[in-house]
């Protein structure tokens, strides 16, 4: 089963003051870790870590045992501004990975019209990238990331830019598609709803220098994929008792 | 504390909306169309009334209908020994060929400022160099190293496109969005791959902005190439013309060189709609 292991990294940018310390984070399929926390406490920068964007100061990155030399197929990203790629179809945005790999045309093109189906895109396959919403191009993301069949989906706010609603269809689909891809999944939210909505597992980071300060284990999204109404989640006790948990152990350790 | 606050508590500046909800594609307002049509009517009918009442010498203000006249007998008959078209045809040949020379040289440098510091030190001091030298001087350093033949009219033309395409390239290049590059990196992409499937496409609307910059920049630079021993050419036409006093050809040269470019203009606009539909709307 695949594990992306981050142990005790510190981070720095071109030598400055450190932005992450004594950080560890692990990862298995068919867990869902949400990380929150305030702007500015390195959530993109441990998401770039796990990435491969960016390496360590010290500590490690590795993914069942082998260190994390760059980036790689195994782990896909979702961007938070899309990042997709304008002057290709959306077709062939989700289908990337294979047009890297030399996969043929026709292939390419089944394989996208099947993923655009996951994620509620069927025919919008000939459309340019502009002229699609930004809900339908961050679904377009990530059907481009799962496209790669990735073991591990790293999502850097990718529904931030979203409104209210669209988000929360988003939010489904996201859990949908964990669901059915079984890749361990770090997303990074500002939302305290959102991640205790699709989370297996929540990480709290505080800010200078970026750290974990809370871990916290829950199942409302499981309980979403049993069938059980969005609404209805939301509105229990559980769920309201959980998320003001959540906010005082954010608000304490801030006005520390 | 309320439901809706606990999603926004730590995000209070986030935007819902998308940023590209700018005006698609800036649309020439009637007003600008109209004011400018009244503006070129009233030049010509001042043109006119002058010519008519030869408030100046025919010698120095030809009529508009002069004009049009040594249009059609240039166009048909020719003047110094070639045809309107024959003339306008050498002047494009050596812009264009100057086009091709200065892209294949231009693109490959631009590519090697944005993308590397050393390049950057090894070819921005030539570009800085040439960039604000006007044509008329290199033009006697030209005919000495490289004599009175077409190359040295080419070179000309191909030395004031040089800049516009490397500065315009390398600014394309810098500002490759570096998500899209690793969006690339983590879906496999090699070094190669990056280049030809990002970088390039990314950097596409910046290299067509520069030619079209360039190809003003060529087009003006026209009747200097053409000062250098030609039989042929807008220029060409036009000093000859000068030197037999022949004012109306002179008049007539001038417009058919600022409509020519301005038909060049337009069609490098269109030609970018077409190849890179996308640019400026992300
Ligand atoms: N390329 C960089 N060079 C130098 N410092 C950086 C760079 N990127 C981020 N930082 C700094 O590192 C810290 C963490 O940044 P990071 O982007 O990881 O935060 P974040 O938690 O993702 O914030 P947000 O919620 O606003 O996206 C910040 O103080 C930021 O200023
Ligand atoms: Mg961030």
């Amino acid at each position: 089963m695949p594990h992306l292991a981050i142990e005790t990294v510190t981070l720095r940018y071109d030598g400055g003051a450190p932005v992450l310390t004594n950080l560890s984070l692990d990862i298995r399929s068919g867990e869902f870790v949400v990380v929150v926390g305030r702007s500015g406490c390195g959530k993109t920068s441990l998401l770039n870590l796990a990435a491969g964007f960016l390496k360590p100061a010290s500590g490690s990155v590795s993914v069942d045992g082998r260190k994390v030399e760059g980036p790689g197929a195994d782990r896909a990203v979702v961007f938070q501004n899309d990042a997709l790629f304008p002057w290709l179809s959306t077709a062939e945005n989700v289908s990337f990975a294979a047009r890297l790999a030399g996969v043929a045309p026709a292939e390419r093109g089944a394989e996208a019209e099947r993923l655009l189906e996951i994620v509620g895109l069927a025919g919008l396959g000939d459309r340019p990238i502009w002229q699609l919403s930004g809900g339908q191009r961050q679904r377009v993301g990530l059907a481009r990331a799962l496209a790669a069949n990735p073991a591990f989906l790293l999502m850097d706010e990718p529904l931030g830019a979203l409104d209210a609603m669209t988000r929360e269809s988003m939010q489904d689909l996201l859990l949908n598609a964990w669901d059915r891809s079984g890749a361990g999944t770090l997303l990074i939210t500002h939302g305290v709803e959102e991640a205790l909505y699709l989370a297996t597992r929540i990480v709290v980071m505080a800010p200078a220098p970026g750290r974990v300060i809370r871990r916290l284990d829950v199942d409302f999204g499981r309980r979403r994929l049993a069938g059980e109404s969005a609404r209805s989640i939301k509105a229990s006790p559980e769920f309201v008792a959980a998320r003001e948990d959540l906010l005082d152990s954010i608000f304490e350790r801030e006005a520390a | 504390m309320s439901l809706d606050l606990a999603d926004a508590t730590l995000a209070p500046s986030r935007t819902t909306e998308r940023p590209d909800a700018t005006p698609a594609r800036e649309r020439k307002t009637p007003v600008v169309a109209i004011t400018a049509g009244v503006t070129i009517a009233s030049l010509i009918a001042a043109w006119a009334i002058s010519a008519h009442f030869r408030l100046l010498p025919a010698l120095f203000l030809p009529s508009p209908v002069e004009v049009g006249r040594a249009f059609v007998m240039v166009a048909r008959d020719g003047f110094v020994d070639a045809t309107l078209w024959q003339h306008l045809g050498a002047s494009l040949g050596r812009v264009f060929a100057a086009l091709v020379g200065a892209t294949l040289v231009a693109v490959p440098i631009g590519f090697a400022i944005g993308a590397s510091r050393i390049g950057r030190g090894i070819f921005d001091p030539i570009i800085e160099f040439l960039r604000p030298i006007p044509p008329l001087a290199y033009l006697p350093l030209m005919i000495i190293w490289f004599g009175i033949g077409e190359p040295s009219k080419i070179l000309i033309i191909a030395i004031a496109m040089l800049a516009p395409i490397v500065i315009s390239t390398a600014a394309g290049v810098k500002s490759v969005d570096p998500d899209r590059v690793n969006a690339a990196r983590s879906l496999g992409a090699t070094r190669g791959q990056l280049l030809r499937h990002v970088v390039l496409p990314s950097t596409l609307p910046s290299i067509l902005t520069g030619i079209r910059i360039a190809l003003g920049a060529g087009w003006s630079t026209l009747v200097a190439a053409e000062l250098v021993a030609a039989s042929r050419g807008l220029g060409f036409m036009i000093q000859s013309a000068a030197q037999f006093l022949v004012t109306d050809v002179v008049l007539m040269g001038i417009l058919v060189i600022a409509a020519v470019a301005f038909a060049l203009e337009a069609s490098l606009r269109w030609l970018e709609r077409r190849l890179v539909p996308w640019a400026g709307r992300n």
